[in-house]
């Protein structure tokens, strides 16, 4: 069983640990909490995992650090994958000679000590099923070296031109599968029933158990197979029935980096932009203490109300027949407005362009129709005596 | 002589469930015959038990339904609430919980549509009938459909689209929640809400906020409804095609009295993104959430314009810019004009950065441009700084589009003048009348004439002006101004608003109205009250001149009137303090100009001796006599402290009480009251003996305890209204500002007609002020009766500078009959026993008999052992008159938001007045005794001295409470009963009065007229040789007298019963 290794003799990529890294390695601290909890689950679930590891390159000082620390807590699980990514930060001088790019986009989080980001490892374990081990390892060496040229992502696209040995660079694309409309709903409703997800979300932050969430509708979030990211090169080696180039490979760190930077982006990548999710979320923030029954399609979020649960009864056993001080000094003398239709004013033009229906004229009658009724009746409050 | 009384005690709840208002009630008769011992484990099924005695609330009419409950426990079943357990009597202890039990209760049900009027009602019923309660639930329902239905009279609602979990869609009118003022509202509202009125275990999961939400979605809903049905809004879409319009389909769901959305699922995912986007734009509040957009509209340079009134011209230019404001620091604001000179992609300022200055100040003015179009002008600019505008664009901006934008999270900054009152146009009222020298000389001269001759209906000149701030306009000149049809001019140099819609009003009202006289009463409800809808224009202030500028110019303590000061006279008995004799002045002033005139100071400030003085006054200058005797009204409880206090400070004053069996009828009753100057009575007997009273010519009526007289309709009331006096004055403690019905009574004992009828006050004030807490109805009310009404509180500055750090005042009780009766049996059967016995068992008769004697005195339910209260049995304050006094006091000190210590020597007697405090106040009375452990004794100490109003009253036994405590939350100290020495009485006193204490103390020391308590207390007073014995022996020295000394000592006097019958 692999145990937590740290590469620690240097290798060509320590001097670029810049100021970045620490900033990298605060992130991965706060998630290693998260991350070990899930892992811990996986390491019971496969003791033996289904592909062990390959065997460290040789050549490569390995030197075991930390452990005490980290076995007090975290199973070995989380750096079970890590070393196929790790490994090719070894010592040795890179094998591959590719032209080299000026400018060109690295991998900034390397020789990192601590659990890598989980979105990392996921991407990378795909990548490292689809590629051949030797691929892999180029394919990693290039997105260290910088060899991709200029990264994009469009829809469920993610393009990249990268630069190999010979003098054209290639074009590599992998591709993801774009969720439909009832997968989006799903997904608002199931990750809106969860809070803490919401919040986690708003703050950019990718929770690590996400997956629970989607597992039980049959939606995958990352891929796990090495066909849901459908790569494609323009490389020769390129060969659809067979195994990824290490072009693939490298883009797929980079993209993997990227994601870790920004989750959100996953949701991009399967057509559902992470402001729709962050929308739809909004919506459902209040979402557990939803009451029964239909839902509006906006409902309201009201800072420091909505978002506040109530104690349990039992809680308030004291104050159970007591209505708070508040409601003596709640104000609401019943009054026209002094902007008629304010809101309706704020909305603007109908969101139906098509119809020819005069909505807000209508809507407008109705709002003079429904206040005047209410203060009406209230000026007209005959006494009963 | 029922020692229980009849118990009809019913508490309404209110529970929100299946989308409807359930109705329940505890009630008396229900919990008299519950079963306690109901074992839950026997039933075999799952369900919850039936509530033992919870009833559905059958006067409402409604569906019969049931709901399950989760409510706190005993031991033995569910527990009262605390309302009810206060009007059966429960004690505290016994309503302790330890856990949370189901219960299914019976119910009625109420449509929301229905249950903002039907809440109401009840609360309305509340206020009415002792022993109704309207619980918690219902309290808090009724606030919630209060607030639905002021976000729907405010338009603060949105059609809104629902799926359910089948995708299918209906429609609903939900209120806007989201928004500032209406967030802070809901906050309060939600936060306010009590463990009842969220007790049923549904998918709220008893949540607060989650329950509130969909009950005022309901409400609101039902309200929008209601008129889109009676309107019949629904035909205007009920030819259109759903299908082919998404609109249509929406609207059908909207208008109509079904709520479907008619789509087919294809079209469900288009409409419900389009709905969600375009509602979620009233969301959109901007980008940055450190800067916030803003926008600054100036007033064109004015160094070129004409200062007076002027149209500007259309090539007068306003100015709006832009800028961008710290959200942290909302003085640090900067300019577009400069972040275009600036052109950096990052500003620091005071430590706070503003990263892309340029995008944001451009995609924000973006957004502005959405509400107003305006701005889309400067969206064409490369470097926009500002705008220009029109005057009437600029009006229209600050009318209509302003709020809008605030709204939406942008900052609008405008000229001060804008919104305030001062800018506003309006109508003035001017009165004229006589100066004040002139009045005073005009009434000095015959006595014949010295009645009152003026009043609230005497004719004042007056006249109406236009105003604009303080600049008041001719007729002439203001037509002139309107001509130039301009919504913003310039007038002395300052812009003012005039209204489109006002111009017209406001000219035709002066036409209509070009002065002459008028009564001053109506002058005054016109300048005071009147609103904008019956004159057409705000009436914005009342300017008089002479007399009637004097009395309309005091504030509420009466310290700015001018008023000559009048000085006690020779024949009062004592001093006043300065702000006595203001009373005194300010109460001849009043009668003087025949307004009848409310002395409402603070409790123990003195009313009496103000008014004992005023009586001595008019009988000392010849000019003033009053021809008449004064009828004085009094609850029977102070009869005795009226006639102490005229002995001791007007001897002169030739006083009869009008009370008791033995008093004067027909012609006798005259004679004697045309040879008294002051006749005592009570309102009882106001009106038994109305005819009787009537016959005498009074000169002068007054009301002590005014607050006697506060509904309405009672027959006391209108029979204390309907007799005849001139001069009309009522004394009072209460804040009777707060109590409309009584304000409204004793005004219209005062000033008949001046505040209207009943009806008609109640509608216009009592209801938006009591209800609804309406500010402005409040100081409109004020205002009006603020020159009737001069009232001090004993923290007043001018105030406290006169008052000692403590009064000490006697408060001396009647006896009832039932008092009496006891009193005089347990006399006779002790003077019996003690001639038949000697030594040492004569001593112990004696002593056990004065002791019962102090029990009576104390209540009746006392010396018959009565206190053991039962479920469902309380102790009937009125069968004592000590009792029925504290009441009276406590409901005063209450009011005023002070604190009370009340010392007995019998801890039976606490138990039974924390009873009956608890039942008639409705308040938790704290109550400290030698058998409090020392743990509560300190957490009791605590929760008083906190002050929170909640606990007002701590009852201690003097033994318990004598020495050490530190108490100086309270500021009235009640000697309920008496331990003849004065050592023992002041330490117990000085809990309150000590180190820490910053208000002046009020000692009320309880005493029993006619009793051996009086008879202890003339003896301590005179300083006789036996008061040496008394002090530091208690009672002891009694059992050493003869039979002939304990008969004198003990037997009751006469006229001292307080029934009148």
């Amino acid at each position: 069983m692999a145990t937590p290794k740290k590469p620690t003799s240097s290798d060509d990529s320590t001097p670029k640990k810049t100021a970045k890294k620490s900033a990298a390695k605060k992130t991965a601290k706060k998630t290693t909490k998260i991350t070990t909890k899930a892992a811990a689950k996986k390491v019971t679930k496969k003791i033996t995992p289904s592909k062990s590891p390959p065997p460290p390159p040789p050549g490569r000082s390995v030197k075991v650090v930390k452990t005490p620390q980290l076995g007090i807590h975290v199973p070995s699980a989380p750096k079970k994958n890590k070393p196929q990514y790790a490994s090719f930060r070894s010592s040795r001088k890179s094998l591959v000679n590719p032209r080299r790019v000026r400018g060109g986009v690295k991998l900034k989080n390397k020789g990192t000590d601590d659990v890598q980001n989980w979105v990392t490892q996921r991407i990378m374990r795909v990548a490292e099923a689809g590629a051949a081990p030797d691929h892999y390892r180029d394919g990693m060496e290039y997105a260290t070296l910088g060899q991709t040229k200029r990264l994009t992502i469009e829809g469920t696209l993610c393009e990249g031109i990268i630069q190999g040995r010979s003098d054209k660079p290639y074009t590599t694309t992998l591709g993801f599968s774009a969720f439909t409309i009832e997968v989006q709903d799903k997904i608002i409703k199931a990750m809106g029933e969860q809070v803490r997800y919401a919040a986690k979300l708003l703050a950019g932050e990718l929770p690590s158990n996400i997956e629970d969430v989607f597992a039980p509708l049959g939606i995958k979030l990352f891929p796990s197979e090495a066909e849901e990211i459908a790569p494609e090169c323009t490389c020769p080696d390129w060969d659809k029935e067979n195994r990824w180039c290490k072009h693939a490979v490298c883009l797929s760190a980079i993209l993997a980096e990227k994601l870790a930077d920004d989750p959100m982006l996953i949701f991009g990548l399967h057509d559902m932009p992470g402001s729709e999710l962050i929308e739809g979320l909004r919506q459902h923030r209040s979402v557990g203490t939803q009451g029964p029954g239909p839902a509006p399609v906006l409902a309201a979020h009201v800072p420091g109300v909505s978002d506040v649960s109530s104690p349990p009864l039992e809680d308030v056993l004291d104050t159970f027949w007591d209505v708070g001080d508040g409601l003596q000094e709640l104000d609401t003398p019943i009054a026209r407005p002094e902007v008629s239709c304010v809101l309706l004013r704020r909305l603007g033009p109908s969101p139906f362009s098509a119809g020819s229906f005069p909505l807000v004229g209508l809507m407008q009658t109705c709002y003079e129709l429904i206040g005047n009724a209410v203060v009406e009746d209230e000026e007209s409050d005959e006494p009963d005596q | 002589m029922s020692a229980v009384v009849e118990n009809t005690a019913t508490v309404v709840h209110a529970n929100w469930a299946d989308d409807r208002l359930h109705l329940w009630c505890e009630n008396a008769r229900r919990f008299k015959d519950r079963v306690t011992s109901r074992s839950t484990d026997a039933d075999p099924s799952d369900a919850a038990p039936v509530h033992p005695f919870a009833d559905a609330f059958e006067d409402i009419k409604g569906e019969f339904s049931k709901v399950v409950l989760r409510l706190p426990v005993s031991g033995t079943g569910p527990l009262p609430s605390h309302a009810f357990g206060m009007l059966t009597g429960i004690d505290a202890e016994d309503l302790v919980s330890v856990g949370i039990g189901e219960f299914e209760v019976p119910t009625i049900v109420v449509d929301p549509a229905d249950a903002g009027r039907v809440l109401e009602a009840l609360i309305e019923r509340g206020e009415d009938d002792d022993q109704f309660v309207a619980g918690p639930g219902v309290q808090y329902f009724v606030a919630a459909s209060r607030l639905a239905a002021h976000l729907v009279a405010g338009h603060r609602f949105v059609p809104m689209l629902l799926q359910d979990a089948a995708g299918e869609l209906t429609g609903r009118w939900d209120p806007w929640l989201s928004d500032e003022m209406t967030t802070k509202r809901l906050g309060k509202l939600v936060r306010s809400m009590p463990g009842a009125a969220r007790a049923v275990p549904d998918a709220h999961a008893h949540d607060a906020w989650s329950i509130t939400a969909e009950f005022l979605a309901h409400a609101t809903d039902a309200l929008c409804r209601k008129t889109l049905l009676a309107e019949d809004m629904y035909d205007t879409v009920e030819d259109a095609d759903p299908d082919t319009d998404l609109q249509v389909a929406w609207l059908h769901g909207l208008l109509g009295d079904g709520d479907g959305v008619p789509t087919v699922s294809a079209q469900r995912g288009d409409i419900t993104r389009r709905v969600r986007k375009w509602i979620s734009e009233l969301e959109d509040r901007g980008e940055s959430s450190d800067w916030r957009f803003g926008l600054r509209l100036s007033e064109p340079i004015t160094d070129n314009l004409p200062q007076d009134i002027d149209e500007p011209d259309s090539s007068v230019m306003w100015s709006m810019s832009f800028f961008l404001q710290s959200q942290d620091d909302e003085e640090i604001v900067i300019r577009a004009a400069d972040i275009w000179l600036i052109s950096r992609d990052r500003i620091v300022i005071d430590g706070l950065t503003l990263e892309n200055p340029q995008e944001l100040l451009m995609g924000e003015l973006g957004r502005a441009s959405r509400y107003y179009k305006k701005l889309e002008e400067a969206l064409d600019e490369t470097e926009p700084i500002e705008v220009l505008l029109e005057t009437k664009e600029a009006y229209r901006f600050l009318r209509e589009v302003r709020p809008v934008l605030i709204e939406q999270g942008i900052e609008v900054r405008c000229p001060p003048w804008w919104e305030s009152q001062a800018g506003r146009l309006g109508a003035k009222l001017k009165i004229s009348s006589d100066s004040m020298e002139a009045m005073m000389e005009d009434g000095s001269g015959d006595g014949e004439a010295a009645g009152p001759q003026l009043g609230l209906s005497t004719l004042v000149g007056y006249h109406w002006e236009i105003a604009i701030g303080d600049t008041t306009l001719t007729l002439n000149e203001f037509e002139q101004l309107a001509q130039k049809n301009s919504p913003l001019i310039r007038i002395d140099g300052q812009w003012v608003e005039i209204r489109p819609e006002d111009v017209e009003n406001a000219i035709s009202f002066i036409r209509e109205n070009p002065g002459g006289e008028m009564e001053l009463g109506d002058a005054m409800q016109l300048a005071l009250s009147s609103d904008a809808a019956q004159t057409g224009l705000p009436v914005t202030g009342l300017e008089a001149t002479g007399w009637v500028s004097s009395m309309l110019g005091g504030n509420e303590d009466g310290a700015s009137i001018e008023l000559p000061i009048i000085s006690a006279p020779d024949t009062f008995l004592g001093t006043l303090r300065p702000y006595q004799e203001r009373g005194l002045s300010w109460l001849a002033f009043m009668e003087r100009f025949g307004f009848g005139a409310c002395l409402a100071d603070d409790m123990g400030l003195g009313k009496t001796i103000q008014l004992l003085a005023l009586l001595l006054y008019e009988r000392q200058a010849e000019h003033l006599a009053v021809e008449g005797p004064t009828l004085l009204v009094v609850p029977m409880s102070v009869i005795g402290n009226w006639m102490k206090e005229a002995e001791k400070f007007a001897p002169s004053l030739k006083v009869l009480v009008h009370h008791g069996v033995d008093r004067h009828q027909g012609e006798a009753f005259e004679e004697h009251a045309a040879k008294s100057d002051l006749i005592v009575t009570t309102y009882a007997l106001v009106h038994r003996d109305h005819d009787l009273l009537e016959k005498v010519k009074w000169g002068r009526m007054v009301l002590d305890e005014a607050q006697f007289v506060k509904n309405p309709v009672a027959k006391q009331s209108q029979a204390v209204r309907s007799i005849n006096a001139p001069r009309r004055i009522a004394l009072t403690g209460t804040p009777v500002e707060n109590r409309l019905s009584e304000l409204w009574s004793i005004m219209d004992f005062l000033n008949p007609k001046y505040l209207g009828n009943a009806g008609t006050f109640r509608k216009k004030f009592s209801l938006p002020i009591e209800r609804h807490r309406d500010q402005a109805k409040m100081d409109k009310l004020r205002v009006m009766v603020r020159p009737f009404i001069l009232r001090r509180l004993k923290t007043d500055p001018n105030v406290v500078s006169d008052l000692p750090e403590k009064i000490e005042n006697k408060e001396w009780c009647p006896l009832t009959t039932e008092q009496a009766q006891l009193y005089e049996n347990c006399v006779k059967r002790m003077l019996t026993d003690v001639e038949q016995s000697e030594g040492i068992h004569r001593r112990g008769l004696v002593l056990s008999a004065l002791i019962k004697l102090k029990q009576i005195c104390n209540h009746p339910a006392q010396m018959l052992k009565e206190n053991d209260p039962q479920y469902g049995q309380t102790i009937d304050p009125l069968r004592s008159g000590k009792c029925t006094r504290l009441l009276e006091m406590l409901d005063e000190i209450m009011a005023e938001g002070d604190q009370a210590l009340i010392f007995t020597q019998f801890r039976q007697m606490g138990h039974l007045l924390v009873n009956m405090l608890r039942h008639e106040l409705g308040r938790e009375v704290l109550f400290l005794h030698g058998g409090t452990p020392q743990g509560q004794r300190q957490k009791m100490i605590d929760t008083f001295q906190e002050a929170t109003g909640k606990n007002p009253i701590l009852l201690l036994s003097l033994k318990a409470g004598g020495v050490g405590l530190n108490l100086t939350a309270a500021n009235h100290v009640f000697h309920f009963d008496r331990w003849w020495n004065p050592a023992v009485e002041n330490q117990a006193t000085d809990r309150a009065y000590r180190i820490g204490q910053t208000r002046t103390v009020m000692v009320h020391k309880y005493i029993v007229r006619g009793t051996l308590e009086e008879r202890i207390d003339e003896m301590i007073e005179s300083k006789m040789e036996l008061a040496e014995n008394i002090i530091g022996h208690g009672e002891r020295w009694l059992t050493d007298l003869g039979t002939d000394k304990l008969r004198e000592l003990l037997s009751l006097r006469a006229d001292t019963i307080a029934d009148e019958m």
